[in-house]
């Protein structure tokens, strides 16, 4: 039998966390940098109708709450693909010690 | 560190089906499937469209409410009765379910009785429930299509 590159496998894991977590990092930061700007720009929309008396209080206070509620939701969102990233980087571990082993024993 | 070749490390080969299995234990979400998928990207559009409607008189529209709220609580009993499926229970909820504990969950919901309370909508009340409501059919989304394809 082979011997096992510990090093190798490290350097794999290492490889495995930076492609599933930089590019995770990056599109939720992405992805909250337009919620508030959707956020902002809707807010900014109801205030001006409802200064214009296009819009009355009640639909105004239901436009706040429906953007309170899309925030709850893309922090949902987000920690559900998170959930997904970090299964994705077990199974990913998972593979590069089992192929490692495998390989070993030839 | 260094493994040599010893008599009772031969068997690692067997490692393999603990490993899948071990694999599976450690699922924290479910995997991506495609009826949900479907099922959210289709309602994303018959919802939107009935949100368009709302400038119109709500008893004109009365049946077609009635049919999208019994497609969408099919859509949300699907997502339920998936393992591991919680993150996108949770979403659905937000959107179609007002619960005490949480004053801003149950858009869709809040959306009919305003619609029904005040007979027709605005211009501008419709465009922006409209921009609302698909960003949060997109999140429904987003996470479905997100997921590990199995």
């Amino acid at each position: 039998m082979a011997a096992i590159n510990m090093n190798d496998i490290e350097k794999q894991i290492a490889q495995l966390a930076l492609s599933v977590f930089a590019q995770f990092s990056q599109v939720a930061i992405s992805d909250g940098k337009a919620l508030a700007t959707a956020i902002e720009q809707d807010l900014l929309t109801a205030a001006a109708a409802r200064a214009r008396g296009e819009m009355t209080e009640l639909d105004f206070e239901i436009e706040k709450k429906d953007l309170l509620a899309e925030a709850e939701m893309e922090k949902l969102k987000q920690e559900g693909l998170a959930q997904v990233r970090i299964d994705q980087f077990t199974a990913g571990v998972i593979d590069i010690v089992a192929k490692a082993a495998l390989a070993a024993v030839g | 560190m260094n493994f040599t070749k010893r008599s009772h490390q031969r068997p690692i080969v067997w490692l393999a089906p603990f490993l899948i299995a071990l694999l599976n234990a450690c699922s924290t979400i479910s995997v991506y499937d495609q009826f949900a998928y479907a099922n959210a990207t289709s309602l994303k559009v018959d919802t939107l469209n009935l949100i368009s409607a709302a400038t119109e008189s709500y008893d004109s529209h009365a049946k077609e409410v009635a049919d999208l709220t019994v497609r969408l609580e099919k859509a949300y009993e699907y997502d339920r009765g998936r393992a591991l499926n919680e993150k996108s229970v949770q979403l659905w909820e937000i959107l179609l379910v007002t619960k005490p504990d949480n004053p801003n969950s149950g858009v869709y919901q809040r959306f009919i009785a305003q619609w029904k309370t005040e007979g027709r909508l605005s211009a501008t009340t419709v465009a922006l429930k409209k921009s609302t409501v698909s960003r949060d059919f997109d999140k429904i989304i987003a996470l479905e299509s997100g997921k590990t394809k199995s």
